[in-house]
């Protein structure tokens, strides 16, 4: 036997279901978010823009910026040079020439290893692709230069980052591998925690290290 | 009871050709060689005797897949390289009575027509072989072994080879690699050593005990010795016993005897009032039998194997309730772990991490699932290589982890 | 032939072969490590086990020669839990360092770990066996012994194929490892073949030694031009850059196998100045760059002059053994075509005696150059003037004027090159009028009237014919520098240059004249020489 569909009749249980709070209270209180915001920023509460580039927006932690390599416990780069990153990058950015490490255990190093920031999309493949957690990414987003020459990072500008106190550790899948000894201890306290105007000032390791546990993983 | 191999073992100089002739030897060997070969291999067969160094092949349908009129040489080689945990029984035939081994090899060289022949001991037998080659030396003076044996027109030479201590040389392929030269390693059957053995040519491979049987045979008939035991197990064995009883010791028994009788009458039973546990019949490499399974159990081949055990070499280790059955079974698996020869892959990775897990467990570092992952090693392991030593590992493992699972889990903390 | 039935397929089997290459002729892919096509049987490795009816425990089909009636299985249930496990144990002490390895990307350990394993490692790190890694042995081969699966194939090879048993196992149970005795450098001249039969990481090329990742390789069906043998092999390149050289299966020429420095000659060829601009000796003396436009007119203008004024036999054409057939075809075909040039040679030693001696009892052979036999097959040895000698001495009493010459420097070096080359130099010295079509820069280059920029071995396509007389074909792998033409173009445009109405625009155009016209190339076809080569009827 053929069941016959249940039919519902929407607009019966619309005009049943309306009320007068419905109808025209309910686009207020969405509404009183907007208004509040106004109320902010007449006020001066709250800044609709922020003064760039004496201040900046936190960005997320997982914001993908320009790379960083990690290093060793000894400094040397954590790089074995397996070609994973430059194998996953979309836009043929990654150069590397390996070379041998003189620790038979460790075996590979990377001997050059280059990233044409100018080339590169930001798409964290490469961090992805890592074995090693020898790439991960800043927060960094200034990459401009005088010449095309300075926009292709070696793999000292890599590893060893100036700048990267001010900015911060970005994405990073393993974080909890990442012994980053980041504290995020902003200068000033926040008013409200909505965005804008933190200038981050941080207490970073220049490197970050990565320490595995060989019994763990 | 009757006895084949022991019967003249405690005579004082048995070792010396004068005394060995004196109580009757050579005799056998003798009467041998006025019989036709053929005839020989025939006694062999209808005598019913089986290979006792573990499998229980019968003797004379071995003799008889060696091809005849090759061409090639045939050659008799004896497996003297008894490594076998818990199997000492050889080395008493060697030492004691080492012109009853040559006398029985003369018998089975003339029956095969060989006429270069040796005898493979274990590295470690060194003393053993010193005194198999005193008795070689006496046995050439005398005129039985060389270019005549016993006057006869037949030539034999015999010469002791000494292993460099591989428990793997003892399976007759690799025996027969180490022989020529090669790492010990067991080989690929087919083609198998009856055709294609030693230097490629016909080989027959016999353990000490099955050759030593062979003058009694002779001497007293083949339907002697088929009378012998039970239906299919014909003769005697020879056990060494060790582990909880009295008298360890080997002893030499009618084949079909009853397993707890023998413990307890003629092994001296379990000291210190202590109960009988288990009991691993026939070297460490078969299945363990808890002492119910003991039961009613006659020492011969097939009521053993209905008990779920085999005969193997004899060596019988008794385990009363004192023992600990992980640290017994982690003995056992570091042994094979230690003895693979890592020619294939299941039985070189498979002995050693089970040896690992065995030891973890048994120092208290174990899990439950390592007990799951030591059968599904086994599974992994068995039947799956070149020779049976991986299955010789697995036999012990199942079996010990099966039937005594409570005390592994004991052992273990989650 | 017995008819076995391999997972409910049947298929006629030759007798004597095996299940794993009955299954393999019939496309049935049986996983293995030990059993290698040119190496004789081990069967330790245990991974091709199969089911056979009527057999009660799992066989391997490495081992196992086929018989009539005979019912395998490789896919059922059984047979795939024993790979498996087989997997599994060589897995579990296994460093898995596939990121410094080089042999990831072709390794069968991870072949196989995607088809039949992915499981979860069940051993802790700490209960591994470790073993040695990074062991110089010598100058072809680096042995890391945690990789190996102990498949024995390196110990095989130095057994059975070279006879020198340089390597063997050291050790038992799960401590077994291969090596050389006391670490002694393989110094065999064939040791980096057991690179490429290594399944895994084991044994690794000391000279692509983190040069690149296999991916990232491009191949090209090449033969080798080291010597008169012609092994098949495969050009691995990347941008222009040739890596590695492996040896390609080819059972009537070299088997698996390629002699090391057949496998090193691609470094001759890179190393070097190369010639990148057709030259032209002006009246001051000096050579100055041109366009080939330039050069062509002049070398025909030039060449009907001497023609015209000495006779067709004041022209020589000197070949070189290493230029490929097409090559040569065109070279003969201008020279006698258009100018009925009739005196030609190409050696410079005792090319045509050496072409059938071997070196060794494995593939080398004495002549060092990849065509003698397709020069002589083409007739470019004069019997008047008996070699390189012969044609200096004309040239000196002024019988012959002008000449071109094809040179190309020896892939694999030998003694007495240096003089094979002062040879060529004088004869360019003694000539009138010399046009040198060379690929490396050479300092007597600069007595030539011209010189020529031509691609050299893996620069161009072509035909080689080996001291069998066996046709094969070489595929081009890179793009040659500059104004770099391949030999067999250069002759096209002189041809056509000089008025040949005949269109040459492709080597198949060239291969098809040539096998018209010289004897016994008739039934060789391009197709056969791609593959494994072609036997022109005698």
């Amino acid at each position: 036997m053929k069941k016959t569909p249940k039919i519902v009749n929407v607009s019966d249980r619309a005009e049943k279901e309306s009320t007068f709070a419905k109808e025209v209270l309910g686009p207020l209180v969405g509404m009183s978010l907007t208004f509040g915001r106004m109320v902010d920023n007449l006020t001066g509460k709250v800044d609709a823009t922020i003064r760039y580039p004496e201040e900046r927006r936190a960005y997320s932690d997982r914001y993908r910026g320009t790379h960083i390599l990690t290093a060793r416990e000894d400094g040397s780069p954590r790089c074995v040079a397996c070609y994973m990153c430059a194998t996953a990058c979309p836009a043929d950015c990654i150069y590397i020439e390996a070379g041998e490490h003189p620790d038979p255990l460790i075996e590979k190093v990377a001997r050059r290893f280059e990233i044409d920031m100018l080339r590169c999309v930001f798409c964290g493949f490469c961090v992805d692709a890592c074995p090693e957690e020898a790439i991960i990414m800043s927060r960094e987003t200034e990459i401009s230069a005088f010449t095309r020459e300075e926009t292709l990072w070696n793999m000292d500008q890599l590893m060893n980052r100036k700048t990267l106190p001010e900015y911060g550790l970005g994405y990073r899948p393993n974080e909890n591998l990442v012994e980053s000894r980041l504290t995020f201890v902003p200068k000033e306290k926040v008013k409200k925690r909505i965005a804008g105007r933190i200038t981050l000032k941080e207490d970073v390791e220049m490197i970050p290290h990565v320490t595995f546990d060989p019994d763990k993983d | 009871m009757t006895k084949i191999h022991l019967v003249n073992i405690d005579k004082p100089g048995q070792a010396t050709l004068e005394t060995y002739r004196a109580g009757g030897g050579y005799k056998a060997l003798e009467k041998a060689m006025k019989m036709e070969q053929t005839a020989i291999i025939e006694e062999v067969k209808t005598s019913g005797l089986r290979g006792r160094g573990g499998a229980g092949f019968p003797t004379g349908m071995k003799w008889g897949f060696v091809p005849r009129n090759t061409g090639k040489p045939t050659f008799l080689l004896c497996n003297a390289d008894e490594s076998e945990p818990g199997t000492f029984k050889d080395r008493i035939l060697m030492e004691r009575d080492p012109h009853l081994l040559i006398e029985g090899m003369a018998i089975a060289c003339y029956a095969l027509d060989c006429h270069l022949s040796y005898i493979y001991i274990r590295g470690e037998y060194e003393f053993v072989a010193n005194t198999v080659q005193k008795a070689l030396d006496e046995a050439y003076a005398a005129g039985i072994l060389g270019p005549s044996v016993m006057g006869h027109d037949f030539g034999l030479d015999l010469f002791v080879h000494l292993g460099q201590g591989a428990y793997i040389c003892g399976e007759e392929t690799s025996l027969i690699e180490s022989l020529e030269g090669y790492r010990g390693y067991p080989r690929i059957k087919p083609p198998f050593p009856a055709t294609h053995g030693f230097l490629a040519s016909p080989t027959v491979v016999n353990n000490v005990e099955t050759l030593t049987a062979l003058p009694w045979i002779i001497n007293n008939g083949a339907a002697a010795h088929a009378a012998l035991g039970t239906e299919k197990s014909k003769g005697t064995k020879l056990f060494s016993v060790s582990g909880h009883v009295s008298k360890p010791g080997v002893y030499e028994i009618v084949l079909g005897y009853p397993l707890l009788d023998f413990i307890n009458n003629e092994a001296g039973g379990v000291p210190n009032g202590r109960k009988l546990k288990a009991v691993i019949p026939g070297g460490s490499s078969v299945p363990v039998l808890t002492a119910a399974e003991c039961e009613g159990v006659g020492l011969d081949y097939e009521s053993l194997l209905k008990a779920g055990s085999m005969l193997g070499s004899g060596g019988m280790i008794v385990l009363d309730d004192s023992a600990k059955m992980p640290e017994v079974l982690s003995v056992i698996a570091d042994f094979y772990a230690h003895e693979s020869c890592g020619q294939c892959t299941p039985c070189r990775e498979g002995t050693g991490w089970a040896a690992k897990i065995l030891r973890n467990l048994v120092a208290g570092k174990g899990r439950k699932a390592d007990i799951d992952l030591l059968l599904k090693i086994a599974d992994m392991m068995e039947g799956k290589t070149i020779c049976p030593l991986a299955d010789a590992d697995v036999m012990p493992i199942r079996s010990f982890v099966t039937k005594f699972r409570s005390e592994f889990e004991a052992l273990c903390e989650g | 032939m017995p008819k076995v039935t391999i997972n409910g397929q049947e298929f006629d089997v030759a007798e004597g072969k095996t299940i794993i290459q009955a299954a393999q002729d019939a496309g049935i892919d049986v996983p293995h490590y030990c059993y290698h096509p040119d190496l004789p049987v081990d069967g330790n490795c245990r991974m091709c086990l199969v089911d056979v009816e009527k057999m009660p425990k799992l066989t391997p089909s490495c081992t196992t020669v086929v018989s009539e009636g005979m019912v395998v299985r490789t896919d059922n249930d059984r047979v795939k839990t024993a790979v498996r496990g087989v997997l599994e144990f060589l897995l579990i002490n296994h460093p898995v360092d596939c990121p410094v390895c080089d042999q990831a990307g072709e390794c069968r350990l991870q072949d196989y770990y995607m088809v039949y394993g992915l499981h979860t490692s069940e051993i802790p790190l700490s209960m591994k066996v470790r073993k040695r890694k990074v062991i110089d042995l010598g100058p072809m081969v680096v042995l890391d012994q945690e990789r190996c699966v102990l498949c024995s194939r390196c110990i095989r090879f130095f057994d059975h194929v070279t006879k020198t048993g340089d390597m063997q196992f050291f050790g038992r149970g799960d401590h077994v490892a291969i090596g050389t005795f006391e670490d002694q450098p393989l110094e065999n001249p064939y040791s980096g073949n057991v690179v490429d039969i290594c399944p895994v990481g084991a044994l690794t090329s000391r000279d692509f030694r983190f040069k690149c990742r296999v991916w990232f390789l491009h191949s090209t069906d090449s033969v080798c031009g080291g010597c008169a043998t012609g092994c098949s092999m495969r050009i691995d390149h990347r941008d222009g850059t040739i890596f590695r050289l492996l040896p390609r299966r080819n059972v009537e020429v070299n088997r698996s196998w390629l002699c090391d420095e057949g496998r090193m000659s691609f470094h001759e060829l890179m190393g070097g100045e190369r010639v990148v601009r057709p030259l032209i000796k002006g009246r001051d003396g000096m050579q100055a760059p041109v366009t080939w436009e330039d050069a062509v007119r002049s070398i025909n203008a030039t060449l009907k002059e001497v023609s015209e004024r000495d006779g067709s036999g004041s022209i020589l054409g000197f070949a070189s053994p290493s230029a490929t057939n097409e090559a040569l075809y065109l070279f003969k075909h201008y020279l006698s075509g258009r100018f009925g040039a009739s005196r030609f040679e190409f050696r410079t030693d005792s090319e045509d005696k050496k072409v059938a001696i071997p070196e060794d009892d494995v593939l080398r052979y004495t002549d060092k150059h990849p065509n003698s036999m397709g020069a002589l097959n083409l007739g470019l040895a004069s019997e008047e003037l008996g070699g390189i000698g012969g044609a200096i001495e004309a040239a000196r009493s002024g019988r012959i004027k002008a000449g071109v010459v094809i040179y190309y420097k020896p892939l694999v070096p030998r003694p007495g090159d240096e003089e094979a080359e002062a040879r060529i130099s004088e004869l360019v010295r003694s000539l009138e009028y010399s046009v040198v079509l060379a690929a490396h820069r050479a300092d007597w280059q600069s007595h030539a009237s011209v010189v020529l920029p031509v691609a050299a071995w893996s620069e161009e396509e072509g035909t080689y014919t080996n001291y069998q007389g066996r046709v094969q074909f070489a595929g081009k792998a890179i793009q040659p520098a500059g104004d770099i033409q391949p030999v067999w173009e250069v002759f096209a445009n002189l041809l056509y240059a000089s008025g040949d109405n005949a269109l040459w625009l492709s080597i198949d155009d060239v291969f098809g004249k040539l096998s018209e016209t010289v004897p016994g190339y008739k039934d060789v076809s391009l197709g056969q020489a791609k593959s494994f080569g072609a036997l022109p009827t005698p």
